[in-house]
């Protein structure tokens, strides 16, 4: 198997119905096993949109995004449904834990779904939630906990049935910048320590730095990218809303 | 699927009160269907049964059979080739039964029919003492009449067999005896215009616990309702049993066919109670129904409101892999929990209130007497308010459920962020 994890060819998304608007424009992306990517952007560039087109939780008006070499265009809503739950996991800037349960089964629940065990599913969620300094707060409900743990809740609950792709949107966002540091260096670890591949939207330019590898979007297009540093022709300001009036009728 | 049903109790679980409220509508429709049903039938059930017990089910009826076509009109098809004079009889005017013997024996060869009796009734006065009383009198052949219409077994004194070797014998109802103030023993003289009045004997009182039957109706020999009526060797109508009670209808019009006589199913001659007793079922059933969807109702707005507030929830389970079909089962699931759940509280409601209203003493003697509350129990009644309970609960929740299934995570992260 190639260490290409993620793979997009000139996906194009599109938005609204009257006015077409072009959201991400002819993006070809690889990502390698083991990559640490910060996806940055001011918004509206379309880095969000990207990263749910990366998680199949969204279709490309044209274009491909292959997981680990495989064509994610053509599956089913169901293979689709199934793909995320084998292979990805997500974290949201909303936490988006589920109240009525608890945090155990917060995290348990993408791997009932895969069909664990709920012996092994709860002896999963408790080593993650070990992992993740939160082994007390398993019985709890996540809105006893704060907002940093809840953050860590929800990454444990996208890690622990040991995706192949971790996608982060904006972990960040909403938390202080203390549990925002906590976030980061969790990802850090999880990288170094796990091997585990990390795609994260952010617009701070700090934490994005602490990433192996920084794409920067404009306009739905890539101006930079570290791993390729040929490609880093900034798009000149000018040049793009050129290409944005042409665009508009 | 575990997974599916695990979510969909905790969601459940967690909005107590809503959900609550929802079963309460589904438990209150059930309830009243199988109280309704149960009080509606009993009396209805009741009123057939009295009926059936005590009643012909097919009644043949003395009709003027005078005015009949000749023999050659009908075999020219009503084309005349020769007027004839014909002075009718004075005989030919009397409505009865012709060859009254041979038709009930024909009858009684019919496979569907059980027993076949032949009688002739008419009004008659009846007095002992100094009360005189309007009765509908009937001459029956005792042992062919107890046959067709089992009434010895609801004689309280005396004996309906003597009447059958009692000439001069009378059954009566017991509300004609007590109006009367007679006993078995006494004598009673019947009288009807232009008759020939009779001195009886009262050989038996009955009560079917019909009360037009208990009160105004008497019996006697069908030779002595000849004389009393002055119809000698007359019979009026012939009544017949069947095997089973519902081929009346068909029977009846097949009979009228062939004979040419009136012929009438007991569910003509009780044809404006029956007519009723439809309407009243219509009614209350469009009022269960109505109870019924106002139930799902309940469960259609919470689980929408639940859908609603869950958008978030499902748009997360959804991408973390759940598939559309396993949002809708969790909120399929919550509505046919809700609605089962309603169904067995309704149920065992429903069945102590029906319970309860078996032990009110309510007397009546309109259409059958009793002396407390008519109900009528059927487990049937429970199977259909779960039935209806669980079809209600299914086709409420499908709306929000296909709702829920079509959110897309996408969407809603949008919107979030």
């Amino acid at each position: 198997m190639s260490d290409v994890v993620v793979e997009t060819r000139d996906l194009v998304r599109t938005l609204g119905e009257k006015v077409q608007q072009v959201i991400l424009d002819h993006i070809s992306l690889h990502i390698r096993r083991g990559e640490f990517v910060a996806l940055t952007g001011h918004s509206g560039s379309g880095k969000s949109t990207l990263l749910y087109l990366l998680g199949v939780l969204d279709k490309p008006t044209s274009g491909q995004v292959l997981i680990e070499g495989r064509d994610t265009s053509m599956l089913s809503d169901d293979d689709r449904a199934a793909l995320r739950n084998d292979k990805l996991g997500y974290v949201f800037q909303f936490h988006f834990l589920l109240p009525e349960f608890s945090v155990q089964e917060n995290v348990m629940i993408p791997m009932l779904r895969r069909g664990f065990s709920s012996v092994r599913a709860q002896k999963q969620a408790s080593d993650t939630l070990e992992y993740l300094g939160l082994g007390e707060l398993g019985k709890r409900r996540p809105n006893e906990l704060s907002g940093g743990q809840q953050q860590r809740v929800s990454i444990a609950r996208a890690l622990a049935g040991k995706p192949t792709i971790l996608l982060a949107d904006e972990p960040t966002g909403n938390l202080d910048s203390k549990n925002g540091e906590i976030v980061i260096q969790l990802f850090e670890k999880l990288n170094r320590e796990q091997g585990t591949t990390l795609v994260m939207v952010t617009h701070d330019p700090l934490f994005a730095e602490r990433a192996s590898r920084r794409v920067a979007l404009k306009d739905g297009r890539v101006i930079s990218d570290s791993a390729e540093p040929g490609r880093s022709v900034a798009v000149p300001d000018d040049l793009a809303q050129a290409a944005d009036a042409q665009r508009e009728p | 699927m575990r997974l599916v049903i695990f979510i969909a109790l905790r969601q459940l679980w967690e909005r107590k009160l809503l959900n609550g409220i929802a079963l309460g509508g589904v438990a209150l429709g059930v309830l009243v269907l199988i109280a309704m049903n149960a009080v509606m039938q009993g009396f209805q059930q009741k009123f057939k049964g009295e009926i059936l017990k005590v009643s012909p089910h097919v009644t043949l009826y003395d009709k003027e059979l005078g005015s009949q076509k000749g023999l050659l009109e009908t075999a020219l098809d009503g084309q005349r080739i020769a007027k004839f004079v014909h002075h009718e009889q004075p005989s030919d005017r009397v409505t009865r039964v012709k060859r009254p013997r041979d038709l009930r024996r024909a009858l009684q060869e019919m496979p569907q029919v059980e027993a076949a009796c032949t009688s002739l009734t008419g009004q008659a006065i009846v007095s002992a003492g100094t009360v005189d009383l309007g009765v509908d009198m009937r001459g029956v052949v005792p042992l062919e009449q107890e046959a067709c219409t089992p009434l010895g077994r609801y004689v309280q004194s005396g004996s309906w067999r003597t009447l059958a070797i009692t000439p001069d014998g009378i059954a009566m109802g017991s509300g004609v005896a007590e109006k009367l103030g007679v006993r078995v023993g006494d004598q009673a003289r019947i009288v009807a215009p232009g008759g020939v009045p009779q001195n009886l004997k009262v050989v038996a009182i009955y009560e079917a616990g019909v009360p037009p039957i208990d009160k105004t109706r008497v019996y006697v020999n069908l030779t002595t309702a000849q004389t009393v009526l002055r119809r000698a060797d007359v019979v009026g109508r012939i009544e017949l049993r069947l095997w089973n009670p519902f081929e009346s209808q068909k029977l009846a019009l097949r009979l009228e066919r062939i004979t040419g006589y009136d012929v009438e199913s007991w569910q003509e001659a009780n044809a404006n109670f029956l007519a009723l007793f439809d309407m009243q079922n219509m009614i209350i059933n469009m009022v269960i129904a109505a109870i019924l969807v106002v139930g799902g109702f309940g469960i259609l707005a919470v689980q929408i409101m639940i859908v609603l507030q869950k958008t978030r929830d499902i748009a997360i389970l959804r991408s973390v892999g759940l598939r559309r079909r396993d949002i809708l089962l969790v909120f399929l699931i919550q509505g046919v929990i809700v609605a089962l759940l309603g169904a067995v509280l309704g149920d065992l409601c429903g069945w102590q209130l029906v319970e309860f209203l078996g032990t009110l003493k309510v007397k009546t003697e309109a259409l059958v007497k009793t002396s407390t509350f008519l109900v009528y129990k059927d487990p049937m009644f429970y199977l259909y308010g779960t039935v209806f309970a669980l079809v209600t609960g299914i086709s409420a929740s499908l709306l929000p459920a296909v709702r829920a299934s079509r959110v897309e995570p996408v969407d809603v992260l949008r919107g979030q962020i």
